[in-house]
């Protein structure tokens, strides 16, 4: 097969995901649209919260946010406004949602992908560590230290840290989300390494259990016994450990992106998690379609990035999918 | 009937220069309440000399956010702290609830109906553009709009004209008396004048990042994250002169312990309405005093009259003899609160009736004793002698409450009612409030005026969450609206609530108090809870 024609099929093959992803993310909008109308509470009696108030308002802010539509009506008037690139207001605030989440997004997409580097650049290395010592104290160590790490409640985490470095070793900046630049990383760092603790070391768990799982083959033992070179070894085997870790880091991406509220909350950080959850309760539809979207459509592009990887990683799956 | 009312600092404020009349306000301190203010922690073994210094950067931390800077979007009572420094409408309460001139320099209620305000001439805006009366006229109008303002146009609802009738003159016209009107036009309460050219430019936007906020007062916003910070800037165009804070900068720190460990670090100056729950530690906390004072808050217990069981008063007079109000202060308040025996708070009846005066008169309202024999004894009187069961819907933002329905739950269990109680967010918790499935439930308000009857009109009035009704409490509160004599309206008012009260549709169980944890560097004098609600940053003096 020429190399024209592959790229061809890679082509269609990403073109095909994305369709698919325009339809899950069609699907998913209606779903959420449905389960919030379906809880309980009304908007416009949120706004008002627990003061005096009179039918006439009541019946003004349900008029102007359409919220005695019927459900269809309501759906599709949001539906047409995304169409036409508008995401409608937030109930709660009355600011355009796409000026309520700019900033917001891109204080959660900095802190996933600091957080993701984190556990990539640490995570990764020490299990193939821990996998390559099997049994040593450096890797009963280094579990130990893992089994810690996944059952360690975030929450604790980031005051032990924010004490520790924020306050007594005053190094790093207590609460907030800095200026930009220089200063945004160095108020991310702490909050980074709280969300980075618990996945890193799933992934770490992960990639010693991937990489002592290819140790064990047959191959492994065959190539040493024909006197194949340790770091031609070492590089088949990693090659091959390297799937189910690529798996894995792509959904700890989309988890990190999508699961950020605990740190926000406790670092004081403005990013989508508090957002999402204030406008849950709030029922403030608006701003929860735009960032239950916006999570669906994360995960599912690193979903795809993950299958191209596999496909230059895996002749394998780049023949299924030539075919 | 014209009863011309002179606000009372005008003279003060004719004679002297505005900057000296700041300082003196904070330096002596407000008088005329009588602001009990308790103060914890921090260095008190030394008698420190307090003054009024200019402080470059004053670093505020709040616990909860603001999406929104205008209150009439959204109306927390921090929204009304920070409108106050950028806003004002045309009387303003003082530190300790006086309503003292903002924008209008006198007002005169020159019929039952009418109020006529004349507009202080030097008034500019902080891009120093002068203030017309037509800016006035269409704040008005846009307080009143309930689209524009939805959380203020209820105050504005009986207002039936507003119109220029001199060159510096408003004249306002209610459709029927109340009183009550005095406080709508109030940056404490429905009104912050901006002007029609700001909010065209913003095509109707006004609050958000892009919108912000135009306004009058000492101070222009110059930097909005939603639920994330504000940043204030001193202005030179206050009528009121040179303020001595030059940058107010506020950070929103949800997470309670975290805000501690601001405070520890040196990053916030002053944590406003910290949580009672953790008062201790704040206590604690190095370089940091904690200030406690009345905050015109009430808790009690609401019945739907309507739905049964509590449609028999001896069911509800039962669990209020079940409500151990002195223990609900002392344990789950730790004694920051006070019993309450009515609707309306000793705070805001004090500046008539004086600190004991106002107790005396309010306990005659609701006078039942905890005492578990007397509720078993109602029960057996009522409909379901055996008892029932019931859930009740308790805010997870109100643990002091969860806890008083769990201390209820415990005491009358034994006498056969079963309480359920199911902790929700705070907004499914708003449903709870006057709705036919919840026949037991609690509100928690916070009074925004200092008018005797802003909380006692909505409960005592029509659609209240009791459903309840009484032609004679009707009848005094009708009077109370038209009376302009305070002392009278106060007593017609606890008139009306002692008649209600009979029948128990609600059980009043304490009036709050907030506190503010500051580093000891500063204090806030007076500190009340009128204090953030007009231009206050001249009341953070510096210590030592």
């Amino acid at each position: 097969m020429s190399s024209a024609s592959a790229r061809g099929s890679v082509v269609r093959f990403v073109l095909v995901r994305l369709a698919a992803t325009v339809v899950l993310l069609l699907a998913v909008s209606f779903v959420v649209f449905s389960l919030l109308h379906l809880t309980p509470g009304d908007p416009a009696r949120n706004l008002l919260g627990p003061k005096p108030s009179s039918p006439e308002i009541l019946a003004s802010i349900r008029a102007q946010y359409h919220l005695d539509d019927p459900f269809f009506s309501q759906y599709f008037r949001w539906l047409g406004g995304v169409l036409h690139g508008d995401f409608g207001r937030s109930i709660r605030s009355d600011t355009p949602v796409t000026e309520l989440l700019a900033d917001r997004v891109v204080v959660t997409a900095q802190l996933a992908f600091l957080a993701f580097a984190m556990t990539v650049l640490v995570a990764v290395p020490l299990g193939i560590v821990a996998a390559v010592r099997a049994g040593s104290t450096i890797d009963r160590t280094m579990s130990v230290g893992a089994i810690i790490g996944v059952g360690a409640p975030t929450y604790a985490v980031g005051l032990i840290l924010l004490y520790v470095f924020g306050v007594s070793l005053d190094l790093f900046p207590v609460y907030g989300s800095g200026d930009g630049g220089l200063d945004r990383l160095w108020h991310l760092v702490l909050p980074a390494v709280t969300l980075a603790f618990g996945v890193g070391a799933l992934v770490f768990k992960l990639t010693r259990t991937a990489v002592l799982g290819e140790l064990d083959q047959d191959y492994v033992a065959f190539a040493v016994s024909r006197g194949l070179e340790p770091r031609r070894v070492r590089t088949m085997v990693l090659r091959n450990a390297f799937i189910p870790v690529i798996t894995s880091l792509g959904l700890v991406f989309g988890f990190l992106f999508g699961g950020t509220i605990l740190v926000e909350v406790t670092f004081a950080l403005q990013g989508i998690g508090s957002l999402l959850a204030s406008s849950v309760t709030f029922k403030d539809i608006p701003v929860v379609q735009a960032i239950t979207l916006l999570t669906a459509a994360v995960i599912a592009l690193t979903a795809l990035a993950v299958d191209l990887i596999y496909v230059g990683a895996d002749p394998r799956v780049r023949a299924r999918v030539a075919r | 009937m014209s009863n011309p009312i002179h606000l009372s600092r005008r003279t003060v404020l004719q004679g002297a220069g505005a900057s000296a009349l700041l300082a003196l306000l904070a330096a002596c301190g407000e008088k005329g309440g009588s602001a009990t203010t308790t103060i914890a922690g921090g260095d008190t073994s030394t008698t420190l000399v307090s003054a009024l210094k200019d402080i470059d950067t004053l670093s505020i931390g709040f616990a909860a956010s603001l999406s929104n800077l205008y209150p009439g979007k959204e109306a927390g009572i921090l929204n009304y702290y920070v409108a106050a420094l950028v806003g004002e409408g045309l009387v303003a309460p003082d530190g300790v609830g006086n309503l003292v001139p903002a924008l209008a320099e006198k007002f005169e209620q020159t019929s039952p109906t009418t109020y006529v305000y004349t507009l202080r001439t030097d008034a500019k805006f902080s891009d120093g553009k002068a203030v017309t009366i037509d800016d006035v006229i269409y704040s008005i109008n846009m307080a009143k709009d309930e689209n524009i303002s939805p959380n203020i146009a209820y105050y504005w609802a009986n207002m039936a004209s507003v119109e220029k009738t001199g060159d510096n003159q408003v004249t306002i016209t209610l459709s029927s008396p109340d009183v009550a009107f005095e406080w709508g036009p109030c940056a404490a309460n429905a009104l912050w004048i901006t002007s029609q050219a700001f909010v065209d430019a913003n095509k109707g936007d006004i609050g958000t990042p892009s919108s912000l906020l135009y306004g009058t007062g000492p101070y222009k916003v110059t930097k909005f994250v939603p639920d994330q910070t504000v940043e204030l800037e001193a202005v030179d165009t206050w009528w009121g002169g040179k303020v001595p804070v030059k940058t107010v900068k506020i950070d929103f720190i949800p997470e309670e312990t975290t805000r501690i460990l601001a405070r520890k670090s040196g990053d916030i100056d002053i944590a406003i309405n910290i949580s009672l729950d953790q008062a201790q530690q704040w206590e604690d906390t190095d370089a940091t005093r904690v200030m406690y004072t009345p905050d015109r808050s009430y808790v009690g217990i609401d019945f739907n009259t309507a739905v049964a069981p509590f449609d028999d008063i001896h069911v509800r007079t039962a669990i209020a003899h079940a409500c151990d109000r002195a223990a609900f202060v002392e344990q789950l308040l730790g004694g920051h609160g006070e019993v309450a025996t009515a609707l309306t708070t000793p705070q805001q009846i004090e500046g008539v009736l004086g600190a004991d005066g106002a107790r005396s008169a309010l306990k005659v309202v609701l006078d039942l004793p905890y005492d578990m024999e007397l509720a078993k004894a109602e029960l057996a009187k009522s409909k379901v002698p055996d008892g029932f069961s019931v859930k009740v819907g308790v805010s997870s933002s109100a643990p002091e409450v969860g806890k008083a329905f769990q201390a209820l739950k415990a005491a009358v269990e034994p006498i056969g009612i079963k309480i359920e109680i199911e902790e929700m967010p705070v907004e499914k918790w708003f449903d709870t409030i006057g709705s036919a499935d919840w026949g037991l439930a609690y509100m928690s308000y916070s009074n925004t005026t200092g008018d005797p009857a802003e909380m006692s009109s909505w409960f005592l009035g029509e659609g209240n969450p009791a459903s309840y009704a009484n032609a004679e409490m009707t009848t005094l509160m009708g009077k109370a609206k038209e009376e302009t004599d305070p002392a009278k309206r106060i007593d017609l008012l606890i008139q009306a609530q002692a008649t209600a009260m009979k029948d128990v549709p609600y059980v009043p169980l304490w009036w709050g108090q907030a506190a503010t944890a500051i580093s000891d560097k500063y204090t806030i004098e007076p500190y009340t809870s009128y204090s953030l609600l007009s231009p206050w940053t001249p009341r953070i003096l510096t210590q030592g």
